[in-house]
């Protein structure tokens, strides 16, 4: 097993831990506010347990957190990376 | 330029070299071993103690109480979680400025998990340089053999801190027939998994790595840090010029500092940096390196502390003062939050009462002339035991409470509802919204006892 670490890996803990952190917080601030039952029952989605919803929250913010720092990421690379000019007709 | 980038991405892009901490003995150490011992005590032994029929230490999520000895928070409670999370912020400040990254030296997971799977690692791999040799040896029946204990040690270490991590959430005597008889939830079961590999992949594999890399506070530590902080330093005017000798030998005479370049400051640490290069961010505040050269020194027979507990003054030769302004500033907001916390723990009635207008009339008039509100109240018992509660309103003259029972009976830790009317005849109203208060009293003892506020309205400018 290698232990190199690629550009390309460090960029996907770059994302994933940072916002593995912040949903982990959101996580609590958000349902010590809102209990998830009542929301949930006047929806028309599933109706998991108390702890099914915290969970589920839980990943939902990972996801949008995690999109958030990739698009961090994303952005901190030159727009020349992507834009190369192009190269002329021979 | 561009080589000094091209450098700057090799160091970032390195390959990590395993680190093999060697073993120490010394004061630190027996520090650290007692700090792992409680904590480790402490996170597993917790969840088994049980208060009455209950687990003493119990986050029940699903019911939304966390039980902590005799006391019940609620989410109303949601201030008491808040607190402790700036007590600990500012608690993290106060050991910082005082004495350098204490937690993460002593106390943080990170750190305690390691020690225990470093433990491990030692005792079925054997010391620092027979783990060495392992390690370079070639795959064979026998490494493949040590290795696979070692690694099976470690996950059921692991998955039993996750069964200890979810038996906080699940009550852990029930977790443990579920899981015996295979019928653990989904959650409990992803949760338990979960942890249990976090914990394997944190203390097994990436160690150092998470201090390092993962670490938000290991990145900002050194901004708490001025030049009165103990921080482990390398004293190198007494050290340098730095040299291997004879012990018989006068180091003065020969031109040589007290260090003798043996390297085991290099050898015990955790993260492999050298702490006579000075302070590094690496470096978590272990002091192995301290305990190993005191050993060093000792049998020298040179005086200990040539790397040692001091401030960046007193390595100068200035006059250092730890206790400063600053220290104290953070100690005395601490002690005084502290005492903030636990007065308002030790003095909190354990009742709600919400008070909610019935939304659909303003008011209305009831027989004999006389102006109604409507409300609904919610009682919230959140004693262990259960309760009788009298309600009764103030607030305006000649008020009339009308209710549907007499008292209310609440179980423990139940919520119930009911509504409430309040009648007044409108001459003895001045104007249009009254503030009026709401009453809970507990029959059986009168310390438990709310008052809440709420609007009264009436006809505007009546008679």
């Amino acid at each position: 097993m290698s232990r190199e670490h690629s550009p390309k890996r460090q960029r996907l803990v770059a994302v994933s831990w940072p916002s593995f952190l912040v949903s982990g917080v959101a996580t609590v601030l958000v349902f010590v506010v809102f209990d998830p039952l009542p929301l949930l029952a006047k929806t028309d989605l599933a109706k998991p347990s108390r702890i099914g919803a915290y969970s589920i929250g839980f990943f939902w913010f990972w996801l949008i957190t995690a999109a958030s720092s990739w698009l961090t990421c994303y952005f901190q690379s030159p727009p020349s990376d992507l834009n190369r000019p192009r190269a002329t007709r021979e | 330029m561009t080589s000094s980038v091209e450098n700057i991405e090799q160091a970032l892009y390195a390959k990590r070299e395993k680190v093999f901490p060697r073993q120490v003995h010394g004061l630190f150490a027996r520090l650290r071993l007692l700090g792992v011992t409680v904590l480790m005590g402490i996170y597993y032994g917790l969840p088994w103690v049980n208060l009455g029929d209950r687990q003493a230490v119990w986050f029940d999520l699903p019911a939304r109480k966390f039980y902590i000895f005799g006391l019940t928070f609620w989410p109303q409670d949601f201030i008491y979680l808040a607190s402790l999370l700036i007590i600990a912020a500012l608690a993290l400040f106060f050991f910082t400025a005082l004495a350098g990254r204490l937690w993460c030296g002593y106390a943080c997971p990170q750190t305690v998990w390691t020690e225990v799977f470093l433990w491990i690692e030692r005792k079925v791999e054997g010391n620092r340089a027979r783990q060495m040799k392992l390690d370079k040896s070639p795959w064979n029946t026998r490494k493949l053999l040590i290795r696979g204990t070692k690694h099976f040690i470690w996950i059921a270490l692991s998955l039993w801190t996750g069964y200890t991590f979810v038996g906080y959430f699940t009550p852990i005597r029930e977790l443990g027939h579920s899981v015996l008889t295979l019928s653990t939830g989904p959650w409990e079961t992803f949760w338990l998994i979960f942890y249990g590999f976090a914990t394997y992949g944190n203390a097994g594999w990436l160690r150092e790595q998470v201090c390092i890399y993962m670490c938000p506070y290991a990145r900002f530590q050194s901004a708490m840090f001025d030049k009165e902080t103990l921080i482990i330093s390398y004293d190198v005017d007494r050290g340098e010029p730095r040299g291997s000798r004879k012990r018989s030998i006068d180091p003065k005479s020969a031109g040589l500092g007290d260090c003798i370049d043996c390297t085991l400051c290099v050898q015990v640490c955790p993260t492999a940096i050298d702490i006579r290069n000075g302070l590094q961010y690496e470096c978590i505040g272990c002091s192995a390196c301290i305990d190993a050269c005191d050993e060093v020194m000792d049998k020298m027979e040179y005086s200990r502390g040539l790397v040692r507990y001091t401030t960046e003054n007193a390595l100068e030769g200035k006059p250092t003062k730890v206790l400063r302004p600053r220290v104290l500033i953070y100690g005395t907001i601490l002690i005084g939050l502290l005492g903030a916390v636990g007065y308002s723990i030790a003095s909190r009635v354990p009742i709600g009462l919400d008070v909610i207008r019935d939304r659909n009339s303003l008011y209305r008039e009831a027989a004999d002339g006389l102006v109604e509100n409507v409300y609904t109240l919610k009682l919230i018992n959140m004693d262990d035991h259960d309760h009788r509660y009298r309600v009764s309103a103030s607030g305006l003259k000649d008020l009339a409470l009308k209710l549907d029972h007499e008292s209310i009976e609440v179980p423990a830790g139940q919520v119930r509802e009911f509504s409430a009317r309040l009648q007044i005849d409108p001459v003895d109203l001045k104007k249009a919204s009254n503030e009026v208060f709401f009453e809970l009293e507990a029959i059986d003892n009168v310390a438990l006892k709310v008052r809440e506020p709420a609007r009264f309205l009436g006809p505007i400018g009546s008679r």
